[in-house]
């Protein structure tokens, strides 16, 4: 869905809904999911999320194994590697989600002005082999996400 | 470390993630809402809103100094779209 701009001349970004998997509780084995819709990036390579959004949600983060090299930087601020649980609605199927394995930057803190939102970049895209549909024909217009 | 093993979630929503989501979406397309929180993220249960902030953590941390502030785990955040006339 769109998200349009006070700008004297028409933009928009496109959030999409989304969930993750968290915490029901700290250390606990139990866990839920909290709504926290993305932003669509691909000016960035791989997925961010931000640091208020994994502290203040508790999100279940499982290390990447076999990550070579240095994890990039975001917006100047070092990052770790990490992977959750994203939670999509599926339009086949009202009311039902499926489950994706994101990789992502986690940086060590808030960058300033970035939106507070979960990135997704072009990595995730990339893996799950996904199409991307804006229809920019109007303001309102929504866009698709077409994943195999 | 230990390992925790997480039992798999349903690929539908429960009822605590239902009202999350209700709260949500009352939230993201209020015009009130909008003029009031535009550009912001607020925290919000049963269509109260506990805290805002310019991210989740700030949001948070004003709920909980909110008395009788909901606990984590039940209460929608929502980065709020800025309000343009004639967009609802």
């Amino acid at each position: 869905m769109p998200s349009e701009f006070s700008f004297p001349a028409p933009a928009v970004h496109y959030f999409c809904q989304s969930w993750l998997t968290c915490h029901s509780a700290p250390s606990s084995a139990y866990t839920y999911r909290e709504r926290a819709d993305f932003i669509l990036a691909t000016e960035h390579p791989l997925s961010v999320i931000p640091i208020a959004i994994r502290q203040s949600l508790d999100v279940v983060i499982t290390p990447v194994r076999g990550w070579k090299g240095q994890v990039p930087a975001w917006s100047g601020i070092s990052c770790r590697i990490g992977r959750v649980r994203l939670w999509l609605p599926i339009q086949e199927g009202p009311g039902s989600y499926r489950d994706f394995s994101l990789l992502a930057l986690l940086p060590d803190e808030e960058v300033e002005n970035a939106s507070p939102l979960v990135h997704i970049g072009t990595q995730f895209l990339l893996e799950y082999q996904a199409a991307v549909h804006l229809d920019c024909s109007s303001i309102g217009a929504r866009g698709t996400l077409v994943i195999p | 470390m230990k390992k925790v093993k997480h039992p798999p979630l349903s690929p539908y929503l429960d009822e605590r993630e239902l009202q999350i989501n209700d709260d949500y979406e009352w939230c993201w397309h209020d015009p009130e809402m909008q003029k009031k929180y535009g550009g912001m993220v607020v925290m919000v249960h049963k269509r109260k809103i506990w805290g805002v902030g310019k991210n989740h953590l700030q949001a948070l941390n004003a709920a909980q100094r909110e008395p009788n502030c909901p606990p984590k785990g039940v209460s929608a955040f929502v980065v709020m779209p800025h309000y343009v006339k004639g967009s609802n």
